[in-house]
């Protein structure tokens, strides 16, 4: 069978896309959570000293063939203090209407440390949270072990009104709109 | 021997404040959030009641926490009298009986230790607070008006008045006016060693003077310089000079501080001599779970005492306070404690003591106190103290 110019430029065009999938697979596919906990948090401050810690170790990893996406679920996050848990997930987080935190990562700028090496730097994803997205610009630090379990933890900032997040506020304490929020997790590759 | 048996009924009287470093095991590393002074102990705020009302109290039903708000009691007179945002006054009511045991001799004792009416203004950033009480007796230094100046009783008392300036988002609070020195662990514990020796309690050992306060979420610290008590006569008594802590907080849930004091007095109040005199120390707060807070403070105290001629007279001794605040359940606390102390005399003691906060604003407490003094030639005098006490916080 002979192929036209344009079916050869498809199907050429085809192959690039099947090859390019296929080494960032190589590079990234299969990052599987090991049985260590993962851990993210997120520290909030007020006036006076006055600070928040919410904590989860409730982590995901879903990846297709353009991201690697880091996916916490909020219904489990705790601060320490159950009301202070139930303002944050019905009135600031709605996590009924926005059940989960992602963060997604393309593949393309993901790290690859080599085996008993450490890598750390800055990268930028894709944050969506309470139903808005916003490109994001993160901390991060990789290392790998000889026999591919790989460590990673990362930190960022935001500010909690680019996502239509209402300041909270309780009885007479207020908090600043800018979140910390940091995350550590284990993966074998 | 009966006077001497006087003398220590003045000083096992037990708390009178209300102030719980032990907050930390629920993550609170600040104090400014829950209190109106913002390096801890007294008078709440609104957010304190709150937090008060929430994790401090015991609930018949636990779920009362897990799903409800504060109640409306928690607010001034048990939720009686709405008060605007800017007025936050309250009562401090605290009386008890004890039980001294001093060899064959025993002693009870009806106490009366608080009666203060507090009141603050917050007209943000401008802050005002004033406590004023009736003090029955042994309220020495912290007596306004007393028909008998010698002894002090039957007085008009004002443990702080203070003006306020909260600058940098609450972060930098500057003061002035009679308030708590700022040195170690803010304890109720008012006859502990570390509170006594190094007078720093919150019962009467306040002093007038000017104070920077600053926190943020990886530390506190408040520097206040000591210009004197005025309200203790005549002036070759009062004390000045500077008193401070840091403290950090290196992960969640521990905070590790220093604090240091240095006064000097024309005629000391115990000695009655021109006096130096340096407390410095370390501290610390810890709950490695949230049921349980461990606090530790050791103090060292130098004592340097001017005689006729310039003659000098160094004593260097110490203090030591280790307890443990076991939260039962939510609104039942036992803590043990055990303190030593050398300054003279040297002192051991344990402490146990069990909290129980059974309705708004209201504590029950029970304290049982052994100490063992350590007298030179080797004699040791043991003394049972054995208090119960009810506290009111309106």
């Amino acid at each position: 069978m002979r192929m036209t110019p344009s079916l050869r430029l498809c199907a050429h065009s085809a192959l690039v896309a099947v090859l390019a999938a296929t080494f960032a697979g190589v590079a990234f596919a299969g990052y599987t959570l090991t049985q260590t906990p993962a851990a993210v948090q997120f520290t909030g401050v007020g006036p006076g000293g006055f600070k928040v810690v919410g904590k989860t170790a409730a982590l995901s990893l879903v990846q297709d063939d353009k991201a690697l996406t880091v996916v916490v679920p909020l219904a489990e996050l705790t601060t320490g203090i159950a009301l202070r848990d139930k303002h944050m997930r019905e009135k600031y987080l709605e996590v009924a209407k926005f059940p989960d935190v992602r963060l997604a990562v393309p593949l393309a700028s993901l790290p690859n440390p080599a085996a008993g090496t450490t890598t750390a730097g800055e990268l930028k994803g894709t944050l969506s949270l309470h139903g808005k997205e916003r490109e994001i610009p993160f901390k991060y630090e990789a290392s790998c072990t000889a026999d591919n379990v790989c460590t990673a933890k990362g930190s960022f900032t935001i500010n909690i009104r680019d996502f239509d997040i209402v300041i909270p506020s309780y009885l007479g304490i207020t908090l600043k709109p800018d979140v910390v929020v940091e995350a550590r997790f284990e993966a074998t590759r | 021997m009966r006077s001497s048996f006087l003398l220590l009924l003045s000083l096992v009287a037990a708390p009178c404040a209300l102030a719980y470093p032990s907050m930390i095991a629920h993550g609170y590393t600040s104090c400014a959030a829950c209190h109106v002074d913002p390096s801890g102990s007294g008078q709440l705020t609104a957010y304190g009641r709150g937090m008060s009302d929430l994790l401090v109290r015991w609930h018949l039903d636990p779920l009362e926490v897990e799903s409800g708000e504060p109640s409306p009691t928690a607010g001034f007179l048990f939720g009686l009298v709405p008060t605007p945002e800017w007025l936050n006054p309250s009562g401090n009511l605290r009386g008890g009986g004890m039980v001294v045991v001093v060899g064959s001799d025993v002693a009870v004792v009806p106490l009366i230790m608080a009666t203060d009416v507090t009141a603050t203004l917050d007209l943000s950033p401008v802050v005002a607070h004033v406590a004023l009480g009736f003090g029955l007796k042994n309220m020495g230094p912290a007596v306004v008006i007393s028909p008998d100046p010698s002894t002090g009783e039957l007085a008009l008392v004002s443990r702080e008045h203070w003006l306020g300036l909260k600058l940098l988002d609450d972060s930098l609070y500057l003061r002035a006016g009679r308030m708590p020195v700022p040195f170690g662990l803010r304890n109720v514990e008012h006859t502990a060693a570390v509170r006594d020796l190094t007078r720093t309690d919150v019962n009467v050992d306040q002093q007038h003077g000017v104070a920077v306060a600053w926190a943020n979420d990886v530390l506190r610290t408040e520097v206040m310089g000591l210009v004197g008590n005025f309200q203790i006569r005549p002036d070759a008594v009062r004390e000045r000079g500077l008193a401070g802590y840091l403290e950090v907080f290196p992960i969640e849930r521990l905070g590790v501080g220093a604090s240091s004091l240095a006064t000097w007095a024309q005629r000391d109040l115990d000695t009655g001599v021109p006096l130096l005199r340096q407390a410095h120390g370390l501290f610390a707060r810890f709950a490695p779970v949230e049921s349980l807070a461990v606090l530790v403070e050791a103090d060292t105290l130098i004592d340097t005492a001017f005689g006729a001629g310039g003659t000098t007279t160094g004593t260097v001794g110490g203090a030591g306070w280790l307890q443990a605040d076991w939260t039962i359940v939510p609104g039942v606390h036992l803590m043990p404690a055990v303190e030593g102390s050398a300054h003279g005399d040297a002192k051991a003691a344990g402490w146990l003591a069990a909290a129980w906060y059974p309705l708004p604003h209201t504590e029950l407490r029970a304290d049982a106190i052994y100490r063992q003094a350590f007298a030179a030639g080797g004699t040791t005098t043991g003394t049972f103290v054995g208090l119960a006490q009810l506290h009111l916080f309106l």
